[in-house]
């Protein structure tokens, strides 16, 4: 399994507060990387150094494509999505809450649509070659609706549906562009059992269908040991332990991280 | 009543000038959540390029329609590429500081743009011969004859027309899809890939084209302009955004028509010195009552 993500000695610092202690960490493709820790271990943090929200004080991100390597440090704002082609949630539901099921699909293709649609211009005039192309965006978010099983919500406005179902939503909005990553920020917080089984099966359909690498963010561990290939424990800002689902349930760092040292 | 009717369709014409301006207000508030005080002056310069290119043209001799076309889209053209450059300029470097300074900045370039047509025009009122005259006219027999010119006919169809092509743009394109997307929440619509700056510029960009539509009627319609006409006819498509419920596109045209027959029937009845006093007395009104104007959504916090 080739590495899909490199992270090297990265470092963040606000003032006088490390967040960030020179972590290093590779996630693979087609592969469920989780990155847990006790609050304020700085998992988010990781994100927003990931996504060009921060710019990281030291260290580098490299996103691996077939034979070359680009350097994430060099993307912000929109270019994190349409060039490196990382996508994200956040801990809080994100979704465009006045826009239909259909169209919040609809806008994460906008870029194909744009170019199109002759920026507009096409669509003002509805040519066949525009109809076309938006024939194939709507095709792919009916296949993602299928998927999540809300194709019956679709024209339904998007803030309506119950909380479940918009994390599933916001999770295929980002599938829509097509990741090659796709930074999850606690996807499970706030689902009951039954909605969290099914975000372990959505989870599991990207990583094997798609080809996509996930990075996940997660304190619901029924999710994290039930679908991680591999886990990174962070605790202020250092890597404590990094292996497997099984080795990090048995290790003793992990365990004292989260529950303090007997003494 | 011939009387009324008369009022009816001059209050109509006026409303569709500033329910042009107003589209610009409502867009630009919708997605950046700014006044654009400059918008009145942008309205101000598609006069000014509308009548010199009137004036160019008239010299050709070509028929009027082609004319009419010509400099409409020359006067949507030019100024387009003023609304650009005051957003690049004044704006976008002010995007993500504290919430008051594009609206000092828009204020400030609204100065700039009034001073710069000053200096570069004249301060001297512009006449322009009427170029679309005659029309119709009804209840022959009364004493009262009520006449439609060809030239309100005229405005009430162009406007109608780009009313619909833009609200078309909004609803159904892929364009206004990332624009509304861009309304709801900016961070995410970066991070699917969209680039917000440049869907800012589009807003401007229609904004500034449909102000100088109406800047263009302005001069057909009144014949005079001068480098101040931003500033009032801006107050009150701005008021109007207001009434019909800043950030709502719908609003906005309703908002303009209402404070286009609001004026001509004050001018019509009461007095026609008080005429914008009517308006803002309106405006009053009615955000006592509607606090979000009537179409507007009003802001739920979530807890």
């Amino acid at each position: 399994m080739s590495n899909l993500l490199s992270v090297e000695n990265l470092t963040m610092k606000f003032g006088g507060l490390t967040a960030i202690d020179d972590l290093s960490f590779d996630a693979k493709n087609n592969q469920i990387t989780s990155i847990i820790g006790p609050n304020g271990a700085g998992k988010t943090t990781v994100f927003n150094c990931l996504t060009g929200f921060y710019k990281p004080t030291n260290g580098q991100m490299f996103l691996h494509k077939e034979d070359s390597k680009i350097s994430l440090r060099k993307y912000t704002d929109f270019k994190i999505a349409y060039v490196a082609k990382v996508a994200r949630t956040f801990q809080n539901i994100r979704l465009f809450p006045a826009m239909s099921v259909l169209e919040n699909l609809l806008v994460a293709q906008h870029n194909e649509l744009m170019v199109a649609s002759g920026y507009s211009l096409f669509g003002l005039l509805n040519l066949k070659t525009y109809r076309d192309k938006e024939q194939l965006a709507v095709d792919k978010a009916k296949y993602w609706l299928d998927i999540i099983g809300l194709t019956h919500r679709a024209d339904d406005n998007a803030g309506d549906l119950p909380y479940g179902d918009q994390r599933k939503l916001e999770i295929v909005r980002a599938m829509c562009i097509e990741p090659r990553l796709l930074c999850l920020d606690e996807p499970a917080a706030g689902l009951n059992p039954k909605e969290s089984a099914e975000l372990n099966k959505l989870l599991k359909f990207i990583k094997t269908e798609k080809q996509t690498g996930i990075l996940l963010i997660e304190h619901d561990m029924s999710v994290v040991m039930g679908i991680s290939d591999h886990v990174v424990v962070l605790n202020y800002g250092k890597k404590i332990f990094e292996g497997t689902a099984d080795q990090t349930k048995n290790s003793k760092e992990v365990i004292e991280a989260y529950l303090g040292v007997d003494e | 009543m011939e009387y009324f009717i008369q009022q009816l369709v001059n209050g109509i014409t006026l409303g569709s000038i500033y329910g042009l301006i107003a589209i610009g207000y409502t867009m630009v508030y919708g997605i950046i959540g700014m006044i654009n005080f400059a918008h009145g002056d942008i309205f101000m310069i598609g006069a000014f390029v509308a009548l010199i290119s009137f004036i160019i043209f008239g010299l050709t001799g070509v028929a009027l329609p082609i004319i009419l076309l010509l400099v409409l889209l020359i006067a949507m053209f030019f100024t387009a590429c003023y609304g650009w450059t005051v957003e690049k300029l004044a704006y976008k470097p002010l995007r993500g500081s504290f919430r008051l300074a594009p609206l000092i900045s828009a204020l400030g370039m609204s100065i700039v743009l009034q001073n710069y047509v000053q200096v570069a025009q004249g301060a001297r009122v512009k006449p322009m011969q009427p170029l679309i005259s005659g029309g119709l006219e009804f209840f022959k027999n009364s004493e009262f004859i009520v006449t439609v010119s060809y030239l309100q006919i005229f405005i009430v169809i162009l406007t109608i027309i780009l009313m619909g092509i833009f609200t078309y743009l909004i609803t159904k394109t892929d364009l206004g899809r990332a624009q509304r997307a861009c309304e709801q929440d900016r961070t995410m619509t970066a991070l699917l890939g969209i680039n917000v700056d440049r869907t800012i510029s589009i807003t401007f960009i229609i904004g500034s084209s449909l102000a100088s539509v109406a800047g263009m009627m302005f001069v057909l319609y009144y014949g005079v302009i001068d480098f101040y006409i931003g500033f009032l006819a801006g107050i009150k498509a701005f008021t109007a955004a207001v009434l019909g419920g800043i950030g709502s596109l719908p609003g906005a045209m309703l908002g303009g028509l209402l404070i286009g027959l609001i004026e001509t029937f004050w001018a019509g009845y009461v007095s026609l010195e008080y005429k914008d006093v009517a308006a803002f007395s309106v405006l009053i009104v009615v955000l006592i009552f509607f606090p979000t104007g009537f179409l507007g959504k009003p802001d739920i916090e979530k807890v």
